[in-house]
């Protein structure tokens, strides 16, 4: 299928021109800005209803939404299916693809869960005096499957759970019985998906206008990756949640309210964007990185995250901050892979805000788990540092290699990556595209294959000179290091519009954007004016959107 | 030294019924005894092709020696027919999607199709997207056909670290098929089994699984109101994944005169995706696939080397990491004399030779379970020097099909498309297509195969 028009265009003309920067850019590029949508020049007068594809809840958010659903007090399993990021983001449908095996693990999770809830059936159900145990069970399922669509139960809904219910009944305990019925439940499409059908008249034939229950799940699982909570279904169900005030006031207040879930999701999403996943500790050579085992992979993960929820909660929360900010929270794990002085943390669980040597880490892209993830298994990779940042920073589009690219270079062995950079970007077929990352990776030699800092390679002092290429993103520059890198990306509007645009796609499941969603990009991008460059409004300003409200079925 | 073997023609069918019974009270049923045999078809798939400069044999014909890649295979010579020649030429409609050269060849070396996203109401469009395939593998068609009442339309069990980087596997357009990485897993599916009389509140739950799938398979129905085509598509896709789960609880399948419990050991500290692990894992998963054929639990089985980035290899005494990012980076990297590379991709085909031999030990009805299977091998490209589609993929077959495949045999298929060698299979499997994938590259089968 094809999503999007303006990504045609864009194809055409990069195959035209290949991966040339520097070419004096024509002007037809102008508009052929990757996937569209940076809203420059674009005349945002009229809001514009979004594509949002149909997305199934991904194991995160199984876990919480468990939780939640009851208290804490059953515990999800494990069988449920681990989320791909083949596909870039985990809220992205091609992601969450219910395969054979995956439909059986759904049903051996949803097992897992019911289970529990027929051993603690008698605690989980409240019965009064004169009630029959099927109504007491009744009562039970209609709060409880209610809560796990997230809205109401239809009318043929009850009538086919208390079917099940009857027929397993007829053989069993009401314990066992009730077990059956949530089993089906947890398995059902009105559970798993995150169903957005709206009611009443369409505004158009090709769009729906959200319902307020529908609009309390876009809300919650954006900002807690859960179920809506009790305010959030109070408001839906009193027809309170749908104006941007409305929405942007509940957006807050999970925010604020929820801090432990919406910094998780908050980070979820950090961790997306970058793709910083520094994966299993078996990837990298154990004689080079002795060190680099399960506890300090797991260091980095969390490190991470906490970085990202000190910016946006306890500090200024800027994106300028997220990019140069030489603080992070650290264990003591960390406390010595940054070779911090003693007195810090005391161990693997004492977390701490801590300076990080000021010439030397700035931000996310100087984090561990982001340059640990762009890196092989003994080396740095400034093609794939480089083309990270030129791809989820700057949101520039990167051609994919010609057939047969593997086989058209050699390299000399023990060759540098500045040698290997060299001879890439001298060969025609390679060049072209390698010119818009090698540089920008260079500049993060002085990190090495687990992100360690070094200030030397095989004996010799490291050359950190690095540069930014013009190209459609219109972002150039040189600089020495990371850190400056970091200034230089944090100047930057289009780094502003980029965050923009994979904030969008991550909280509609989207792989790509097109020409119509420039003026939601732009709406975001402005908000930051607003917000004094605060990422949380960025993140909040897109629930006051009709793209936010409004769910488009097909391509135009 | 080679077995003489003097080939009889069985002819197979889609066995008789026995319906729903527990895997431990299941016996060869009067129609096995009787000899009539069950077609199985089976896949071997290794990642990053193979030691080009030394795979093809230089002779075609009976009188072939295997190369050094090959040898390995000598003990069962006489059962494999090697295919040259074949490219998978639809992957040139995958050459401007911004992918990397795997997954321009992995979703369509099976599938013969281009990528989903690229296909627009039956015409092929040049897109950015990359994604899943637009149709079915060969071995799931090949599965709807011949499933008969097996319990399992196909078993497909990882070998490796990340599936999720090497999906060639597919039930249908944009509907990939998700590889089973555990062998305890795959076990306790198979062949556990739920004791009815157990008491414990999951056996009791469990013994409601058919109605609970009945109420989730009924709900898929009222979701089919405002949603997009793809949504639609998806949730149809699902719905199909929730009766297959019916099906298993239903099929009874026909297993054979070789069918037992395999007897699965795990060594000391056993995990099965640590690359030091990687090559008992293979062993664990071969042996689970050939009981499950066997005792037909499926008559479909893949085994899928997964990991492009690793493994490191420990078992073969190379140096881990070859002064190279990853053996990735090696393979991309080393394209001269490497005997290390030899050395991994022989590893292969002795993890080949073993599936192969397994089921050639296993008897089946009045000959053995190799016999009655048609099996494939090959690599989602040649080169992984390259990683370009247009060389020759390193396709091996094996077994008798049912006395439709003649073995002993090197066959030039070069001109062809990888997919007139798929339709070529399907008609050793009983089936008569005229095409297989895209349409556009079908020019008919091999006709020397």
């Amino acid at each position: 299928m094809r999503r999007t028009t303006i990504a045609l265009t864009a194809f055409a003309l990069l195959s035209v021109a290949g991966c040339r920067p520097n070419t004096g850019a024509d002007d037809e590029d102008e508009t052929g800005t990757e996937d569209g949508g940076d809203g420059e020049g674009a005349e945002c007068t009229e809001q514009t209803a979004a594509l949002a594809p149909l997305r199934r809840i991904n194991h995160v958010q199984y876990r919480n939404t468990i939780t939640d659903l009851f208290d804490g007090k059953i515990t999800p399993g494990p069988s449920f299916p681990e989320t791909s990021h083949a596909h870039g983001y985990g809220n992205d449908p091609d992601n969450n693809v219910v395969s054979q095996l995956g439909a059986e693990r759904i049903m051996l999770a949803a097992e897992e869960v019911a289970v529990q809830i027929t051993d603690s059936a008698d605690e989980l159900v409240s019965c009064g005096p004169n009630q029959t145990e099927r109504a007491c069970a009744r009562d039970y399922i209609v709060v409880m499957a209610a809560r796990a669509f997230r809205r109401p139960l239809r009318d043929g809904e009850l009538s086919r759970l208390m079917e099940l219910y009857d027929e397993a009944d007829a053989s069993a305990s009401w314990q066992d019985s009730l077990g059956v019925v949530f089993a089906a439940v947890f398995q059902m499409p009105q559970f798993l998906y995150l169903v957005e059908e709206g009611d009443g008249d369409p505004p158009s034939p090709n769009t729906i206008q959200l319902t307020d229950f529908e609009l309390a799940s876009r809300l919650s699982y954006l900002f807690r990756d859960s179920i809506p909570d009790d305010p959030l279904f109070e408001a839906a169900a009193a027809g309170q949640l749908h104006t941007p005030d409305q929405l942007e006031n509940h957006a807050w207040r999970l925010i604020y309210e929820d801090r432990v879930r919406a910094a998780a999701a908050a980070s979820r999403f950090a961790r997306d964007w970058l793709e910083a996943f520094p994966g299993d500790p078996s990837e990298k050579d154990a004689d080079l990185f002795p060190g680099y085992d399960d506890a300090l992979v797991a260091s980095f993960d969390e490190e991470y995250a906490r970085f990202v929820e000190h910016v946006l909660w306890d500090s200024q929360g800027t994106v300028e901050e997220l990019f140069t900010s030489n603080e992070t929270v650290a264990n003591s794990l960390l406390a010595d892979f940054y070779g911090l002085p003693g007195g810090g943390p005391s161990g693997p669980d004492d977390w701490q805000v801590v300076e990080l040597h000021p010439q030397r880490r700035a931000g996310l892209l100087t984090r561990p788990a982001f340059l640990a993830t762009h890196a092989s298994g003994i080396e740095s990779s400034v093609t794939r540092r480089g083309k990270a940042i030129r791809t989820q920073v700057l949101c520039d589009t990167i051609e994919a290699p010609p057939p047969g690219a593997m086989a058209a270079a050699m390299f000399p062995e023990g060759a540098t990556q500045r040698e290997i950079s060299e001879i890439l970007m001298g060969d025609a077929s390679c060049g072209g595209c390698h010119a818009l990352m090698n540089p920008i990776g260079l500049g993060l030699e002085s990190y090495d294959a687990i992100g360690a800092h070094r200030t030397t390679i095989k004996g010799e002092a490291i050359d950190a000179t690095g540069e930014i290429l013009p190209w459609k993103s219109e972002v150039e520059g040189s600089f020495e290091g990371g850190v400056e890198l970091a200034q230089l990306l944090a100047e930057q509007d289009a780094v502003r519009a980029c965050l923009s645009r994979n904030w969008i796609m991550h909280a509609l499941g989207r792989s790509t954007l097109s020409e119509q969603d420039a003026c939601t990009v732009t709406a975001l991008q402005e908000s930051l004016g607003e917000s004094n460059d605060e990422v949380l409004g960025l993140m909040v300003a897109l629930t006051r959107t009709e793209a936010f409200r409004v769910r488009q079925l097909e391509v135009d | 030294m080679r077995a003489t073997t003097t080939r009889r023609r069985f002819l197979c069918g889609l066995g008789g019924l026995t319906l729903g019974l527990p895997f431990l009270e299941l016996t060869a049923s009067p129609a096995r005894a009787q000899g009539q045999a069950i077609p199985r078809y089976v896949q071997f798939l290794h990642a990053h092709g193979t030691y080009f400069h030394q795979w093809q044999p230089a002779a075609f014909g009976k009188n072939f020696q295997l190369t050094p890649v090959l040898s390995p295979l000598s003990p069962v010579q006489d059962d494999l027919v090697i295919v040259s020649g074949a490219w998978t030429k639809v992957a040139e409609l995958n050459e401007q999607a911004l992918v990397d050269g795997h997954m321009r060849n992995t979703v369509s070396v099976l599938t013969g199709e281009p990528i989903f996203e690229n296909v627009v109401n039956g015409q092929h469009v040049n897109n950015v997207q990359f994604g899943f395939a637009n149709g079915p593998s060969i071995d799931q068609v090949i599965a709807d056909r011949i499933r008969g009442d097996a319990p399992h339309l196909s078993i497909d069990l990882g070998v490796g670290v990340d599936p999720n980087e090497n999906v060639i596997l597919h039930a249908g357009p944009n509907d990939p098929v998700a590889l089973e990485m555990s062998p305890a897993a795959a076990f306790d599916k198979l062949f556990t089994g739920h004791d009815p009389m157990a008491q414990d509140t999951l056996s009791r739950l469990r013994s409601h699984r058919k109605s609970v799938l009945d109420a989730v398979s009924d709900s898929m129905t009222d979701l089919t109101g405002r949603l997009g085509q793809a949504d639609r598509h998806r949730l149809e896709a699902h719905a199909e994944k929730i009766r297959e789960l019916e099906k298993q609880i239903d099929g009874g399948g026909n297993p054979g005169n070789g069918c037992m419990t395999p007897q699965l050991e795990y060594p000391n500290g056993y995990q099965p995706q640590d690359h030091a692990f990687v090559n008992v894992t293979s062993r664990l998963m071969i042996d689970v696939l050939v009981m499950a054929l066997a005792c037909d639990m499926t008559r479909v089985g893949t085994v899928q080397y997964t990991d492009v980035q690793g493994p490191w290899f420990p078992w073969l005494g190379v140096d881990a990491y070859m002064g190279y990012g990853s053996f990735h980076d090696r393979v991309h990297l080393s394209p001269g004399n490497d005997p290390d590379f030899l050395k991994i991709m022989q590893w292969y085909m002795e993890e080949l030779e073993y599936l192969i031999r397994r089921l050639k030990e296993t008897p089946d009805g009045d000959g053995t379970l190799l016999d009655h299977s048609l099996v494939l091998s090959v690599s989602e490209f040649f080169s992984g020097w390259s990683h370009a589609y247009y060389e020759p993929l390193p396709i091996v077959l094996a077994g008798g099909a049912c006395g439709n495949l003649e073995t002993g045999r090197h066959v030039n298929a070069a001109g062809h498309s990888n997919t007139d060698v798929w339709l070529s299979l399907l008609h050793k499997m009983g089936q008569n297509d005229n095409c297989f994938g895209w349409p556009d590259y079908c020019s008919g089968p091999v006709s020397s195969l």
